[in-house]
């Protein structure tokens, strides 16, 4: 009798266990889709878990797991990941490592995975920066046009007016050689050297032909620009740190230290000059970025990508579009000074009215700035390695190794060989 | 005859006195650096004395980076992985040195031919492998592909060698298997050449960085050196908190050292390094 | 009879011996031979780990010679190996400053010995601020009017690769020194006081004595320091990249990139393969090179 007993005891518990299960595993149907953001820890570590929060809630039965990746190893990892099987659903890259990762076919286009209405809200030219033969790779979320931040008191020491910062690469490079003069600091150290764009001072110029065929920049005006800046670098009026590595983040350490007057950089640079050097943020102003002829630059824009092998590409791409909506995109814009991607998150007044202080002012300079930027995108082969050749061909300029005229003509040889199939 | 022994003892003063401020100097410009209150590190004349002081870089760096956590990982990380080697080292050794078998020669030869070759191939093949048998993200799959150290295995040897054949020959007349007699005699023989290698073990697994980055991927399982590089990429331009950090890091492995020091070098004396 | 004892004897231990060799020989299989195989393999093909792989024959090696960014490394790389381990033999010096009996000699020992302790990013780093344009070390010159000039020590290409070769051996110096001092100390004592009382000077016993007994020594650090010399990444890597201008760009650095920068994994296996061979070369040169000797050879 007990046995019997028993027996029921066992499969009524083993019923009962069942049934939680199979209630649970209805109510707890998971989509786990993987979030990769860049760098955002642990500064960020709060908002971004709002937003996997928030997005949890609007959609119960989808969980985010968030990755923060260190940026400089990003790639690595993506690769591991690719080659592995196992993929993050929703990246955060940058436009040229997006680019890069298109032309290899390990993205998956976002035109049929959202709605056109949402698509059309993202500004076209960023769009456009990272779309191959029409199809979108990304979806923009942020992007950081280039301002001047600049140190008053350095201005006044060497007898230029403070309130008259250069609009021009021309004045800039004048300005540069005074203060260097007068003052022995150094002017500017714009990034030049660039991994996936072209060399700084070359933005302006187109470098292949209308065609597209043939490599055009050792031209003379090209000549001509390369030598009136390697002269600067020989002469000793840019930083010698300019051709090294990590010269970007150089130079906003520089300015931090009182070693640089103007800082040609995201505004996001700003916000650390102001973290870190309070008291040179103290005596710093802001002015729009110097243009050349063209009157346009590149900027930096930060974007969400959907990987090939995604289990879930719909709802990463949801995902992805909810990250980047206008709500989130003016919270996020309000912790550090970056721009939205999307014309309605721009219509806030927070990003032009301005209230005297020096954040609004920078803040309102950029923005105004976003209508100068240009995205111009380069298809070629091997864009690493042909930017390398044309950066090898500025480096060596700028040492003397070789005339400005034979480093453009040796690295358009390369350019034309790959451009004719090689 | 005084004279000439005094000159000759201010002679070698004066050079590892010299020597010393050259290897510590780096230590103290860190340590300043981590000391300072604003961001002078490139200011030009340089403080050669932090003034004024303060902690603060520490404490901003341990709250934000949650470091206790680190600690602990490593402390993991480097005990498992330490004992690990140790352990296999002195297996593969033994028979090494005190057997004669077919295939000796050879055996030898595969040992010391991947000391010769290049790391980076091994990174990507050694992560697809982990994938296929499930390892990712786990410290197996981080200490495995490290768990066997030729370098440990020629100082073992070496150190089996000097072992007269008296002590295992005594065993085996009283009827031990190899096996015993390998974990129970032979190797507490060469017990400073352990504490040697234990000791080289430990500062390679404490310092590991590459391979732990690729293989997990949840953060909060790294160990020290790769919340470091957090450290370092988001703190990119403020390396008042970058060289907190790298003092944090540091410390307790030097701390750790002056302690086993004398370890460390009866070690390598008596065990015999060469080959 | 007695052949075929020892014959049978060496069966069972030939067996016995395996059956320790296994675990490790297993792990070796796995996570050595496997990759380098495989590696070898690759070199062969053209693969960016996202498309598949694409069989190219020799063409990855056809595409080394001519090639001005592979001589360079090339160069580089044996700059490295010209100038450091030979430099390594400077710890010989050190050692015989810290193998006498002195109050407090530990601590001078361990001071030596922190170098090798420290990882090498946080080396890199600490290296890379005291290198800067306007940092303590051109503070210091200047100020000693030893240079009227900044130098450049990691932007000016001529001597950026000698930076870097320096913090390679701040860095290891100790650890060589630990080893010629366990040398120095396994020497006898009374081969020294013999040859002192037969009247032999100091630096006759450093030449005739000392120096030949620490041969064996010398050889173990020299190979270590030679594969090290050719491997040499992480300094480099962290302090410039490369640059400027690729002038410190050695194959280690140059393998890296083509496969984690260019996604060029088949070409980048064909780059480790050469170096590879150039290693396995340097080896067997300094095995020849130092020839058995010492004391304790005799119980090899």
């Amino acid at each position: 009798m007990k046995k019997f007993s028993d027996v029921r005891k066992f499969s009524s518990v083993m019923i009962l266990l069942l049934t939680v299960v199979l209630l649970s595993s209805m109510v707890f149907a998971t989509t786990t889709i993987t979030f990769w953001t860049m760098s955002l820890k642990p500064k960020f570590t709060n908002y971004i878990t709002s937003l996997v929060n928030g997005y949890e809630k609007l959609h119960p039965d989808v969980k985010v797991i968030w990755e923060d990746i260190p940026w400089n190893v990003e790639q690595q990892k993506l690769l591991g990941a690719i080659a592995s099987g196992k993929v993050p659903d929703v990246v955060n890259l940058n436009a040229d490592w997006t680019l890069d990762f298109a032309r290899r076919g390990a993205l998956l286009p976002l035109n049929n995975l959202l709605p056109q209405d949402v698509l059309s809200d993202y500004f076209l030219t960023m769009l456009k920066a990272t779309s191959i033969d029409g199809k979108y790779y990304s979806l923009p979320w942020y992007v950081a046009p280039d301002v001047t931040f600049y140190n008053k008191k350095i201005f006044d020491k060497a007898g230029l007016d403070p309130n008259q910062p250069p609009k021009t690469w021309d004045e800039a490079i004048i300005d540069s050689i005074i203060i260097k003069e007068k003052t022995g600091i150094y002017g500017m150290m714009p990034t030049i050297l660039q991994s996936s764009t072209p060399p700084s001072f070359f933005g302006d110029y187109p470098l292949l032909s209308k065609d597209g065929k043939r490599a055009i920049f050792n031209g003379p005006e090209y000549v001509h620009v390369l030598t009136k800046w390697a002269a600067l670098y020989k002469l000793g009026y840019l930083p010698k740190e300019v051709l090294g590595k990590g010269a970007w983040t150089k130079s906003t350490e520089l300015y931090g230290s009182g070693q640089l007057a103007m800082l040609i950089t995201g505004p996001q640079f700003a916000d650390r000059v102001k973290w870190n050097s309070p008291d040179i943020y103290k005596v710093s102003d802001v002015a729009p970025v110097p243009l050349g002829p063209s009157k346009t630059f590149g900027a930096a824009i930060q974007d969400l990508v959907i990987v090939k092998g995604s289990k879930y590409p719909e709802v990463a791409a949801n995902f992805a579009a909810y990250v980047t909506n206008a709500e989130n995109e003016i919270a996020f814009d309000k912790m550090v000074t970056i721009f939205p991607t999307r014309a309605s998150a721009l219509k806030d007044p927070f990003f032009s009215k301005l209230d005297g202080t020096l954040p609004t002012k920078i803040r309102v300079t950029a923005a105004k700035e976003l209508s100068h930027v240009t995205y111009v995108i380069y298809r070629i082969p091997n864009p690493h390695e042909l930017f390398q050749a044309l950066n090898d061909a500025v480096s060596a300029a700028f040492l003397g190794v070789k005339t400005p005229q034979k480093a453009l003509d040796d690295a358009a040889a390369v350019w034309n060989k790959a451009l004719s199939g090689k | 005859m005084d004279k000439r022994k005094k000159t000759n003892y201010v002679s070698v003063m004066t050079l590892m006195i010299f020597f010393a401020i050259i290897t510590t100097f780096p230590y103290y410009w860190t340590l300043k650096t981590s000391l300072e209150v604003s961001s002078n590190v490139y200011k030009f004349p340089p403080d050669i004395i932090p003034n004024p002081a303060t902690f603060k870089n520490y404490t901003v760096v341990w709250n934000q980076l949650g470091l206790v956590r680190y600690y602990l990982n490593s402390i993991l990380l480097t005990s498992v992985g330490v004992v690990v080697n140790v352990f296999l080292a002195a297996m593969a050794a033994y028979p090494l040195a005190r057997f004669n078998f077919y295939g000796k020669k050879i055996v030898f030869f595969l040992i010391l031919l991947p000391l010769m070759l290049p790391f980076q191939g091994g990174l990507i093949v050694n992560y697809l492998t982990l994938r296929n048998m499930h390892l990712l993200n786990t410290y197996t799959g981080v200490i495995l592909p490290l768990a066997v150290s030729a370098f440990g295995i020629f100082l073992f040897r070496q150190a089996y060698l000097g072992i007269p054949k008296d002590f295992e020959d005594a065993a085996r007349i009283d009827g031990a298997g190899e096996f015993y007699i390998w974990l129970r005699i032979m190797t507490p023989l060469i017990s400073p050449t352990i504490s040697a290698f234990a000791i080289l073990q430990a500062i390679t697994w404490w310092d590991i960085f590459l391979w732990p980055l690729i293989v997990l991927s949840d953060s909060q399982k790294y160990p020290l050196a790769v919340a470091l590089m957090y450290l370092n990429s988001t703190f990119q331009t403020n390396f008042k908190y970058t060289a907190a950090g790298m003092i944090l890091a540091t410390l307790p492995l030097i701390i750790a050292f002056l302690f086993m020091q004398r370890f460390f070098i009866k070690g390598l004396t008596a065990g015999g390094v060469k080959y | 009879m007695a052949k075929n004892f020892h014959r049978g004897l060496r069966i069972k231990q030939t067996i016995i011996a395996y059956i320790f060799l296994a675990i490790p020989a297993i792990i070796l299989g796995i996570f050595t031979y496997y990759p380098m195989i495989l590696g070898v393999v690759l070199s062969f093909f053209r693969y960016d780990f996202i498309n598949p792989m694409k069989m190219v024959g020799f063409s990855n090696y056809a595409k080394v010679f001519g090639n001005w960014q592979f001589l360079n490394a090339m160069k580089n790389s044996f700059l490295y190996l010209l100038v450091v381990p030979p430099l390594q033999l400077l710890s010989i010096i050190m050692a015989i400053l810290v193998n006498r009996q002195m109050k407090g000699i530990n601590v001078f020992r361990t001071l030596y010995f922190i170098p090798v302790i420290t990882s090498m990013t946080v080396v890199a780093l600490s290296w890379n601020w005291m290198f800067a344009q306007k940092g303590i070390l051109n503070y210091i010159l200047m100020g000693l009017h030893f240079t009227s000039q900044p130098i450049g020590w990691l932007t000016d290409p001529k001597i950026a690769l000698f930076s870097i070769m320096f913090v390679t051996m701040w860095k290891g110096l100790g650890y060589y020194m630990m080893i010629y001092l366990a040398g120095l100390q396994s020497i006898p004592f009374n081969l020294i006081e013999a040859a002192m009382i037969d009247g032999a000077k100091p630096a006759q016993v450093f030449w005739k004595i000392t120096l030949p007994l620490l041969k064996p020594y010398a050889m173990f650090c020299s190979v270590v320091s030679t594969i090290a010399a050719l491997n040499v990444f992480t300094e480099i890597y962290v302090m410039t990249g490369g640059g400027p201008y690729h002038s410190t760009e050695t194959m280690g650095v140059l393998i890296y990139e083509k496969a984690f920068e260019n996604l060029k994994f088949g070409y980048s296996s064909a780059l480790a393969v050469i170096l590879s061979l150039v290693l396995i070369v340097a080896t067997m040169m300094n095995l020849k090179f130092f020839k058995e000797g010492g004391v304790q050879s005799y119980y090899g």
